[in-house]
């Protein structure tokens, strides 16, 4: 018997980074940002793009990305606000992928948008694996899932460009830690912006609009 | 997770791999992984997972080794290079928040043995 080894150094992601490429490439030349929304089911993520749909689409014309496993509930949200949507659905898969998305690309009208955000399939641990083509991921984190989410997720807040914290309403009504999360996100990602927020009353929208317009790649 | 989907990527690989090199008449002893600390996925189950795809295929019966990369930074402020403390990216040398990651997203197969029969 006699062993050889091959080095092959083959990255194991590599389909999806090359849709992932597709899609970068397509966006720059539209002039196109597109943000991945990623956070647990019932996290706010609809909620805050309705929000964002009557508060920033007129500067920043915007399209969505709803990513769910079943229904269409969420793009139909999006429909009621006038804001250009497409539903894709993973089949089950818990995350979306570049291919999927790529092929979504196609049914927006690029021409008249600057921003598109792609809501991904709730859930804080998958979808952060996963490169879609998006200049940047944005880990959004009710303030009723606990201080503690970062720590246990590191990956996500370590991949995003910025953080969202919801609910911020009910923060009078729940031993929710501000100063232990705002810790332990700055311990995994210092660099980031943290927006504290509530979409239901409208507080905190103003300085989240800010920084996606004054984040736009052009 | 997807430890399935992983290791599906990893026997189309070596297929292929061992077709382009005109391997496919030699016994595939082992496949080498490198993982980043941060990717989330499981050893165990991706070796679980290897073995039943493998069957039928030339990586049937090969071992699985993964070699799991820790986290690492390069501070941005004082150059320090390494690891850092548990649960934290920051650089343990001077606290600067102002850091990359350079090890720890990894995913790839670094090489793969092959008994060539000879």
């Amino acid at each position: 018997m006699s062993k050889t080894t091959i080095k092959i150094y083959s990255d194991l992601m590599g389909e999806n980074q090359l849709w992932a490429g597709k899609i970068r490439e397509l966006l720059q030349k539209k002039g196109i940002t597109m943000w991945n929304f990623i956070g647990s089911p019932g996290s706010g993520k609809t909620t805050l793009l309705e929000t964002m749909s009557t508060t920033l689409a007129d500067p920043v014309r915007f399209a969505v990305l709803e990513g769910d496993i079943a229904t269409t509930k969420d793009a139909e949200r999006m429909a009621k606000k006038n804001i250009p949507v497409f539903q894709l659905h993973t089949s089950g898969a818990c995350h979306l992928e570049a291919k999927l998305v790529y092929h979504a690309l196609n049914d927006l009208p690029l021409e008249s948008l600057d921003m598109i955000i792609v809501e991904n399939v709730g859930n804080l641990v998958c979808p952060a694996e996963f490169d879609i083509g998006e200049n940047g991921k944005i880990a959004i984190l009710s303030v009723t899932e606990g201080e503690e989410k970062p720590l246990k997720y590191p990956l996500l807040f370590t991949e995003a460009q910025a953080v969202v914290l919801t609910k911020i309403d009910l923060l009078p009504h729940i031993p929710f830690q501000m100063k232990l999360c705002l810790d332990s996100i700055q311990k995994l990602n210092g660099r980031i912006p943290i927006f504290q927020l509530s979409a239901y009353k409208g507080v905190g929208i103003e300085e989240w609009n800010t920084w996606l317009q004054e984040n736009k790649h052009k | 997770m997807h430890e399935f989907s992983i290791c599906q990527s990893i026997i189309d690989t070596v297929i292929k791999e061992t077709e382009n090199q005109e391997l496919d008449n030699c016994r595939l002893l082992k496949v080498r992984l490198i993982v980043g600390q941060l990717r989330q996925l499981v050893s165990e189950y991706l070796i679980f997972a290897f073995n039943v795809l493998a069957k039928g295929t030339i990586a049937e019966g090969a071992s699985l080794e993964i070699k799991n990369l820790a986290t690492a930074i390069l501070c941005l402020d004082c150059s320090y290079k390494g690891e850092t403390a548990k649960d934290t990216i920051i650089c343990p040398k001077c606290h600067s928040v102002q850091v990359d990651i350079i090890n720890g997203k990894e995913l790839l197969i670094e090489s793969i043995e092959v008994d060539d029969n000879e």
